[in-house]
């Protein structure tokens, strides 16, 4: 298996299946039982299917969002990728109709890999708080560090 | 410095100044000024990084930092974390609410000649804001 293949695993996943919105190739990345663990605007996704419906949602929303890989370190079972996404709001979002304007945010994810090379779990960690107050979500704040 | 040796320097620096809170100390593990890569590469003084620790400990004096995993590649080091507190000072503008969080934190550190020279972080904000119940 190994951590080369892991990281181009991980490539694929931003390249193919949130860039080109190709969510069968999850089949070949992921294990069914691939458990999400986020924060505040996604906190819990369990199984890959509920990805695939995730993706397409966001898809939907977002045709042209993708994600840019800035940093990749991995490590035994372990890729941690520091990304930038951005996509331009065409559809509705989480209830809300869509605006026309391009929405981003960074993040870091920690994607855990099982014996079969295949990604079991991932943590993932968006500052989405420009996001959601681009969309009205939540109130206009300065935000400090940390 | 080797990956290992770089992975040691991250658990010291985590337990004496996350958990131990000896902020003193922060100069043994931290090239001053560190890049703070969130702020666009402004170089960060340790004075203020300093500041930013006690800001939190202060609004949450029970604050407890756990690491989840440690990952190590050329010269990062990657800290995985579970944070949790009550908020009981104030926090970002925020009176205390007494309410109590747990919310993951990532960091990504750089490190040159045995001291972190650059940070990229990651804290759940937006989930601190949401389980204190802070509107604003």
């Amino acid at each position: 298996m190994g951590i080369e293949l892991n990281k181009q695993n991980v490539q694929r996943f931003y390249d193919e299946v949130i860039g080109k919105g190709d969510v069968s190739v999850i089949d070949d990345l992921m294990c069914s039982e691939f458990v999400h663990h986020g924060d505040a605007l996604f906190p819990y996704i369990g199984g890959s299917e509920a990805i695939k419906q995730g993706v397409k949602g966001v898809k939907t929303a977002y045709p042209d969002g993708h994600t840019v890989i800035e940093d990749m370190v991995a490590e035994g079972d372990i890729v941690v990728v520091r990304l930038t996404w951005r996509g331009t709001h065409l559809g509705p979002f989480m209830g809300k109709e869509p605006t026309g304007k391009v929405h981003k945010w960074a993040g870091l994810s920690t994607y855990r890999f099982n014996n079969e090379g295949k990604i079991i779990e991932r943590w993932a960690n968006q500052d989405v708080m420009p996001q959601l107050m681009a969309l009205g979500m939540i109130p206009e704040m300065k935000l400090g560090g940390g | 410095m080797s990956v290992d040796a770089n992975k040691t320097l991250v658990s010291k620096f985590h337990q004496v100044v996350m958990v131990e809170r000896r902020l003193d100390e922060v100069a043994q593990f931290m090239r001053d000024p560190l890049l703070d890569r969130d702020s666009k590469g402004a170089p960060e003084t340790l004075d203020h990084v300093k500041k930013s620790f006690a800001a939190y400990f202060s609004a949450f004096p029970d604050l407890q930092s756990k690491v989840e995993d440690l990952t190590a590649e050329g010269d990062k080091v990657v800290c995985r974390l579970t944070v949790s507190g009550t908020h009981q000072g104030e926090y970002m503008g925020a009176a205390p609410t007494g309410k109590s969080f747990s919310v993951s934190a990532m960091h990504i550190f750089r490190i040159v000649d045995g001291k972190i020279t650059e940070r990229w972080e990651w804290v759940d904000r937006m989930g601190i804001r949401t389980q204190l119940g802070i509107q604003n």
